[in-house]
């Protein structure tokens, strides 16, 4: 008895020790997640980063229900007819760009910026994609975390500090200005460049110039010296600027199937999202041109009008694929040429909707099966298919979006030759130090426009005699900054962030008046005061997330009546909207 | 306090029929008080008399009489038994009795507090003396550790349930049968139905985002009860949890410890309590087999059919072009049987409600369980064997499961040794667990605003010719055809769990002996969810299979010593213990489907897999002390040490202390007949927790999906690290009063509690723009606060009926105190989509739902725009309710007679809101009755306005307009507001209000259920010639009905999450169960 106590005594207080006493070593490696690692190639988090600009389909949830729409490239749609078109605001929308931009692609560019600081080529790329993110959110936002953001874990910072508009912009020229000085200079490569740019680092340099100018132009209201003084360095800073279609810095998309929520759920962001939104989750009625757009481009003869506005008969297209999605804009124009001869007044043809309309409001005019061949074949040929069902003929007279627009591999436009131009036309124009002529720049941004869609959708290709009329038809007219930012803004239609920031800044074209657009009765409404909001609210969470910021930034960014709200102008938004109504 | 209590020899016997007959007799009496009129009336009064007046008939048998007393006289109340059958009777005022007996038969007379004795029938009177047995009030309860302890010496509250009690009407997931049973312990189910989890709290939410779930450790052996997957905001399926696979029949016992003083002994783990359960052994000397086997018939519970009954399919009022759309839409015309053509299905019906639609889609299922036990006792070794087949079919069509569970349990003594090694192995398998919450493939949520002219059965044809998704809806990806996705989006998971535990007592001397326990569990698990081609929204289809490999060890040495010297006591642990958690997940994805109806991860053009892992370790040495005196008055103290794995190694060893005791004031009264048995009691207890792996420093990961020539890495988390993080602790003071009363016939146990949680690791909500979803902090401050009352007796008991009642009742206070400095609310769940939270929200109760509001004036009045529809307030969240219950509450009733037994068991929960996403989409969709109101007046203003050719605000204005007039105010010009008198869409207003007035869509959550209902006859032995040893049937009713309730058609038990936090959408019904249980036992 004695001896099995004594034994079990020792095995006890043995086993007790051997349970209880572990190394840190022991410890900390049971802490280690054995599928993760714990460094990283910087490289990899930019590739990531520049992906998720236009590969983020959650974020695109803004740009549907609110850029899209404010800025009017998009109407018909039911999102952006709710959201945008009747002031309807919706935090979980609203707050997308915001939360995805920050959690994800500025969080890893943060991240690789403080790992990278022996790699100087890479380093200064790096710094300067997180300007244009940053701006991304400047520009929707306004006051912002910059340089505070992403720093959660590298500094701890818990509650950023919301950089003023100014003080952004401040931050932007100084990182853009050091940046173009460090680039080339260092032995490493830039391997995780995903872009147009492909790691070379004079491109990178023409980049961070042209977004100077770019960021220069967007002052030019507010602090017009100060954008002056800014423009004409980037101008002649090192390196140059983004002048030549080869210079443009466009993401590379993948033609990946997509994979809309869930894939932004699991940060597949291989696939153009935007184009993903535009093709859309309900294909039989995906994105449809707003008349605003419509209107400028058929004023003006524009040979991009049939190139991005499509009359689709969609009733078999689905998710995955275009089969069944039936092409009929000729004998759209056709029947509605065919239904004025008869009937001068005839609204029949294609007939875009205004904004803060779904497409089945103010209902259009509707061709039979026979007013159409292909559709009158059709049905003929499979009457149970439903092609003349669902509304479909009625929904085929708004324009879609050309889905050549709509491919997973378009590319995710950061800069463009053309865009350069247009800054030049306008800088010019405000008699900045730059070389040749408003009227030179501004054809050249034009033909340049032309070109880049020719070049990177699969479109009718414009031919160069249609180029060349059409841009020789363009002047500049009595209103040369009109002419310019009209353009500019047709340019932006793949690139809406920096279509609805130019557009507000420029004040043109001047925008349909939503107020003068009759009431359905039959939408919600947001708001009484129906005036197109000019910036995005903050999230919701920020409230609580990071209050006394929070507090400070709404409480300086007032709007007429004096409280915070998405009438709130941007600090370089100085002027009003124009507006126009037929 | 335990559920009914069944003759059963000593406890509780036979206290209110002597207090009836004491009251129908108007007699007074030494121990008559009002405790007698409450139980009195409890029973019902008028009932009692007809059974006292109900004799027993016996033949061929005469009169004994006698009396029975104690060393002060007659003794009233006590029980006198025919041992071996069920005649017996009750002595009187006096102590005196008499009885119908044969010379020969052996009465058996007992009384709580004193010790039974047997005595053979003769000639003459039987006078008894009996004598104070006080071992008798030594009831003994498993406590932490697995040591039984004597109840009286326990300075916390512990509450019990005996296993006959959860095979009664036996659940799927045995711990659903605990509902209402003890009070504090609230069990909530999703609708998942039985292939679903169950989540359990004890006192309420402690920590602010942690699981709140208790331990569950089996004979000593902590169970993995990983969920994992629970249905939330995104996802949509709840795979289940660990404590499904105990099978009922193998449970001995269970254990409740509520409060961390009862188990701080376990330590992180068991800070939100723990429930203990001792698993039968083979009884000793005698072989035995036995079979039970339960069948019940499942049908659906809660109709969907609070509807209107008057408009059918469409939009604005009128039909949609060939009824192929707008088919979740009720805003058509009335309903008028002219027969209309629907291209979805190529046929032609009239246009007439169907009513009660959505239930024609659940059919009746049924659950088969079938138990065989095989026990053997010989020597010093016993055996048990245990095998259970399960089987359900549920109520969704094409949806199925069985689990079969197999254990094997031997215990042998070696001389001072004891050996006890417990093998069990699990097996189930589910087709088509239900998909949840938000997820496209929620049937519920896709059936709930079916049009109310669309029968549902139409949705059969959900196929085309060419095997693709039939064009439906508009091929809404948000609204599928749920026949689709049941019948060719299967969803399969298997399991296999074992559980292994080998225990070693060496009994070293009378008062020290030595134990260790070893114990794994491993838990394999595949689910497979396959979304075919075709269908909305993933066109070119998708599979993925989830495999989980998990695996925990456990060990723990104990060194135990008791003694006792003169008037004292004590008790004395010391103890080690190793836990080990090593969890593997794999995700396989495949994108892409190459040939049709393959169904393997091999048949897609891309696929991709995830790898996930969660490893921790917590070492631990603890010890407790406990002194008694006098059998009186006892003290104990416990202090443990931890060291987790998962906390920085500066502040990953922590130590915390607990101090409890009782003071047994019967035995100072010492009245053992009016108080046999009081006690006080008062803890005060500390408990750390640690938290989840990896939570320290960064990590990386590549994407899941690959892009050639380059490597898409990224920061892992959405949490920042914090490399500075410390364990959370919590406090918790509790004090309680147990009493047995008028001779043990009513118990009380009152508990007062408080718990304060600092500290808290926390999960907090941090700006995005930091980079991070989340932040993990130490923070905040949350407070429970409530009391428990179990009330628990006999009310009658008269020849041969006995009625056995028990009611409890908990309140809890889950205040938050603290967050973050300048942070009031955290976000715990999210309703996507409808703007609603639920989250942490400073001075309130823990589940504060928040959500938008539209513009009111200062009185609260809606502000109604120009257009009629109010204005969306955009000033920030408010408070529309909150998810955390008032009280809850148990209550039930046994009636016995002979051998007969009828029980039922009723919950009740009061006080907690719920935010109904399903009732919004049912105003939205024009099912609600209320959105009746005004159709007609307008769709007949709209067809005058057309007529007119006037825009609506031109109609509005000329004074023409009719149709809804939302509650509220309408600005006038001066500033002033008049009543709202802009008429408006209804279908406009409805769908506004569904988008941007949450509000309205919070329901009063409160319920009053009766879970149980079983009604048996145990056959009497000698039937078999003693050959048998049991046979029992049972009828049995399982969640029979809902008392009461206050919201419409859904049950207030559909949490959308597991976590049962406020918000609901899409909840499949419930089911409820008739059927038969049969007991076998030779």
């Amino acid at each position: 008895m004695k001896n099995i106590s004594y034994k079990m005594f020792v095995i006890v207080a043995a086993g007790a020790l051997a349970l209880t006493s572990c190394s840190k070593e022991y410890m900390t490696a049971i802490n280690t997640d054995d599928t993760k690692t714990s460094t990283v190639d910087p490289n990899n988090l930019l590739t990531t980063s520049m992906l998720q600009t236009y590969g983020d389909f959650d974020m695109m949830d803004t740009y549907r229900c609110y850029i899209t729409g404010f800025v009017q490239y998009y109407a018909g749609g039911w999102n952006v007819a709710t959201y945008a078109g009747q002031n309807m605001y919706k935090d979980d929308y609203s707050r997308k760009l915001w939360d995805k931009l920050y959690s994800v692609g500025i969080k890893n560019i943060v991240q690789a910026i403080e790992i990278s600081k022996d790699q100087t080529n890479l380093n200064a790329a790096l710094r300067v994609y997180r300007v244009y993110l940053l701006s991304q959110i400047v520009d929707c936002y306004g006051d912002a975390p910059c340089r505070e953001a992403g720093k959660g874990a590298t500094e701890r910072i818990l509650y950023p500090k919301y950089d003023t508009v100014q003080e952004a912009y401040e931050f932007f020229f100084e990182e853009l200005t050091e940046c173009v000085d460090l680039l080339g200079t260092g032995s490493d490569k830039i391997t995780g460049d995903v872009s147009s740019m492909g790691g070379n680092t004079d491109a990178w340099k023409k980049f961070a110039n042209s977004l100077r100018m770019r960021f220069a132009m967007r002052l030019s209201s507010v602090v017009p010296d100060k954008a002056r003084k800014e423009f004409e360095a980037a101008v002649l800073a090192s390196g140059g600027y983004v002048s030549t279609a080869s210079d443009n810095v466009l993401i590379k998309y993948l033609s990946k199937s997509f994979t809309f929520y869930q894939g932004a759920v699991d940060l597949d962001f291989r696939a153009n999202a935007l184009s993903e939104t535009l093709w859309g989750q309900d294909p039989t009625s995906p994105s449809f041109v707003c008349k605003t757009l419509y209107r400028y481009m058929q004023e003006n003869g524009d040979p991009r009008l049939y190139r991005i506005c499509r009359n689709y008969l969609n009733a078999k297209r689905n998710a995955a694929a275009a089969d069944g999605c039936y092409d009929l804009t000729d004998e759209v124009i056709a029947w509605g040429e065919a239904q004025r001869a008869i009937s001068p007044d005839s609204k029949a043809g294609i007939q875009p909707n205004d904004v803060g309309e779904a497409w089945y409001n103010n209902w259009p005019v509707v061709p039979e099966d026979k007013d159409l061949p292909t559709l009158a074949r059709l049905v003929k040929e499979d009457p149970n298919a439903g092609y003349d069902k669902n509304n479909y003929p009625a929904r085929l007279t708004r324009p879609f979006i050309n889905i050549a627009l709509e491919q997973a591999n378009c590319p995710g436009v950061v800069f463009t030759s053309a865009e350069t131009e247009f800054l030049l036309a306008e800088a010019k124009l405000m008699g900045w130090a730059v070389d040749g002529s408003v009227e030179s720049h501004y054809k050249d941004g034009i033909r340049s426009s032309l070109d880049f869609l020719n070049a990177n959708y699969s479109i009718e290709t414009m031919s160069a005699g249609e180029i060349d009329d059409f841009v020789d038809a363009m002047s500049l007219g009595d209103n040369p900054k009109e002419a310019i930012n009209l353009q500019a803004w047709i340019l932006h239609l793949t690139n809406p962030i920096e279509g609805w920031a130019n557009q507000r800044r420029s004040d043109y074209p001047a925008l349909k008046d939503r107020r003068s657009v009759p009431e359905e009765a039959n939408m919600q409404r947001g708001e009484d005061d129906l005036r197109i909001p000019v910036r995005l609210r903050y999230p919701a969470a920020e409230e609580e997330n990071n209050n006394a910021e929070f507090k400070k930034a709404t409480a300086r960014q007032l709007d007429d009546k004096g409280v915070y709200s998405w009438h709130s102008l941007i600090w370089w938004d100085v002027a009003e909207t124009h507006y126009y109504t037929d | 306090m335990t559920g009914p209590q069944v003759i059963d020899g000593h406890r509780y016997k036979d206290i209110i029929n002597n207090l009836n007959t004491l009251i129908m007799e108007t007699k007074t009496n030494r121990k008559m008080c009002i405790g007698a009129l409450l139980l009195t009336v409890l029973a019902g009064t008028p009932a009692v008399s007809a059974f006292a007046a109900a004799p027993a008939a016996v033949q061929q048998q005469e009169k004994v009489t006698g009396s029975v007393s104690d060393a002060l006289g007659g003794l009233m109340g006590a029980t006198v038994m025919i041992k071996g059958t069920s005649t017996g009777t009750v002595t009187d005022m006096d102590g005196n009795f008499t009885i119908e007996a044969k010379p020969g038969d052996v009465l058996v007379i007992s009384f709580m507090g004193y010790g039974s004795k047997e005595l053979v029938v003769g000639n003459g009177p039987i006078n008894v003396l009996l004598e104070d047995d006080t071992t008798l009030l030594s009831e003994v309860v498993v406590t932490a550790l697995g040591i039984k302890r004597e109840r009286k010496a326990l300075g916390y509250g512990v509450s019990e349930v005996k296993g006959e009690e959860l095979t009664k009407a036996k659940e799927p997931n045995v711990i659903n049968s605990l509902s209402g049973k003890v009070a504090g312990l609230v069990v909530q189910q999703t609708s998942a139905g039985p292939s679903g989890s169950t989540y359990v709290q004890l006192r309420g939410a402690t920590e602010m985002t942690g699981n709140n779930q208790p331990l569950y450790v089996i004979d000593g052996v902590p169970l993995d009860n990983t969920n994992f997957a629970s249905a939330s905001g995104g996802s949509g399926y709840d795979l289940g949890d660990g404590i499904s696979a105990i099978n009922p029949d193998d449970i001995e016992n269970m254990t409740v410890l509520k409060g961390p003083a009862a188990s701080a002994l376990y330590g992180s783990r068991a800070s939100h309590g723990v429930i203990l359960i001792t698993t039968k052994q083979a009884e000793k000397g005698r072989f035995s087999v036995e079979y039970n086997g339960s069948f019940t018939v499942d049908t659906q519970a809660e109709n969907w059919d609070n509807i209107q009954q008057i408009y059918g399919q469409g939009i604005n009022g009128q039909y949609t072009v060939d009824m192929s759309t707008a088919t979740n839409r009720s805003w058509g015309p009335k309903a008028d049987s002219y027969v209309m053509h629907y291209d979805f299905n190529n046929q032609s019906h009239p246009y007439k409600i169907i009513p009660n639609n959505s239930s024609g889609f659940f059919r009746t299922g049924f659950t088969a369980q079938n138990t065989a036990i095989v026990s053997t006792h010989t020597g010093n070794t016993g055996v048990r064997f245990s095998f259970t087949d399960m089987r359900n079919n549920d109520i969704l069509p094409n949806s199925k499961m069985s689990r079969d569970n197999f254990n094997l349990r031997v215990n042998t003594s070696l001389g001072i040794v004891d050996l006890d090694f417990t093998a069990n192995y699990t097996h189930e398998d589910v087709l088509n667990r239900p998909a949840l919450g938000d997820s496209r493939s929620n049937v519920g949520k896709n059936l709930m605003v079916l049009a109310t002219t669309f029968d549902q059965n139409w949705l059969r044809d959900y196929m085309d010719s060419d095997g693709n998704y039939a064009n439906w809806n508009g091929r809404s990806e948000y609204d599928r055809n749920p026949y689709w996705d049941l019948y060719k989006n299967e969803n399969k998971s298997t399991k296999d769990v074992f559980r292994l535990t080998g225990k070693i007592v060496v009994n070293v001397t009378k008062h020290f002996k030595l134990q260790g326990t070893i114990g794994t569990d491993i838990n394999r698990m595949e689910f497979q969810d396959y979304i075919a081609r075709s269908t909305p929204g993933t066109d070119s289809g998708k599979m993925e299979v989830n495999t989980y490999n998990n695996r925990t060890l456990n060990a723990e040495l104990l060194a135990l010593y008791n003694n006792s010297w003169g008037e004292w006591s004590l008790t004395g642990t010391l103890g080690a213990n190793l836990f080990k958690v090593d969890n593997h997940t794999n995700l396989l994805t495949g994108t892409e489907e190459l040939m049709r109806n393959r169904i393997a991860i091999t048949n897609y053009e891309e696929q991709n897999i995830q790898q996930d892992s969660y490893k921790k370790q917590i070492n631990s040495a603890f010890g407790n002390v406990s002194v008694g005196f006098k059998s009186t008055y006892y003290l104990e103290a416990t202090l443990r040490c931890d060291q987790s794995s998962t906390l920085p190694v500066k502040n990953n060893v922590y130590l915390y202390p607990s101090v409890s005791g009782s003071v047994v004031f019967s035995e100072i009264i010492n009245s053992k007949k009016i108080l046999p048995y009081a006690k006080v009691r008062l803890s005060w207890a500390r408990v750390g927790s640690d938290t989840d792996p990896y939570m320290l420093t960064t990590n990386y990961t590549t994407g899941k999906y690959g892009y050639s020539g380059y490597t898409l890495a990224r920061i892992n988390s959405e949490t920042i690290p914090n490399p500075d993080l410390r364990p959370t602790m919590t406090d918790s003071f509790e004090t309680g009063l147990e009493m047995k009363l008028f001779d043990n016939r009513l118990s009380i146990d009152f508990t007062y509690y408080n718990q304060t949680s600092r500290d808290q690791i926390i999960r907090l909500a941090t700006t995005s723009a930091s980079g991070y979803m989340y932040s993990l902090v130490n923070a905040g401050c949350i407070k429970n606060e409530g009391f428990e009352l179990a009330v628990n007796g006999r009310a009658f008991d008269v020849n041969g009926w006995a009625l056995d009642l028990g009611v409890n009742f908990a309140k809890n206070n889950n205040k938050v105190l603290d967050l973050i400095e300048g942070m009031d609310f955290m976000e715990i769940e999210k309703a996507s989509w409808k703007g609603v939270t639920v989250g942490a929200m400073v001075g309130e109760n823990f589940g504060a739902i928040r959500g938008y509001d539209v513009k009111r004036t200062e009185d609260g009045q809606v502000i109604i725009m120009d257009n009629g529809l109010p204005e969306v307030d955009n000033s920030g969240l408010k408070t529309i309710g909150n998810a955390s219950w008032d009280w809850s509450g148990g209550f039930y009733a046994t009636l016995s007679y002979k051998n007969f037994r009828l029980s039922a068991g009723f919950d009740m929960k009061m006080g907690a809101d719920l935010y109904s996403m399903s009732m919004a989409s049912a105003y939205e969709s024009g099912k609600a009755m209320e959105t009746v109101a005004g159709r007609e007046l307008w769709y007949a203003s709209e067809e005058r306005r057309r007529a007119a050719n006037m825009s609506i605000s031109e109609w509005r204005a000329s004074g023409n307009c009719q149709g809804y007039i939302a509650p509220g105010v309408t600005k006038n010009a001066d500033g002033t507001y008049r009543q709202n008198d802009i008429p408006v869409d209804p279908q406009a207003y409805w769908e506004f209000a569904a988008a941007n007035m949450p509000s309205l869509f919070v329901y009063d959550n409160s319920y009053v259920k009766c879970r149980e209902i079983t009604f048996g006859y145990t056959f009497p032995q000698k039937w078999f010639n003693n050959k048998i040893q049991g046979l029992s049937l049972s009828f049995v009713a399982r969640n029979p009905f809902i008392i009461w309730k206050n919201i419409p058609n859904i049950d207030p038990d559909s949490a959308y999450n597991t976590s049962g936090m406020g918000l609901e959408y899409g909840s499949l019904p419930s089911r409820r169960s008739y059927g038969f249980n049969i007991n076998f036992k030779f």
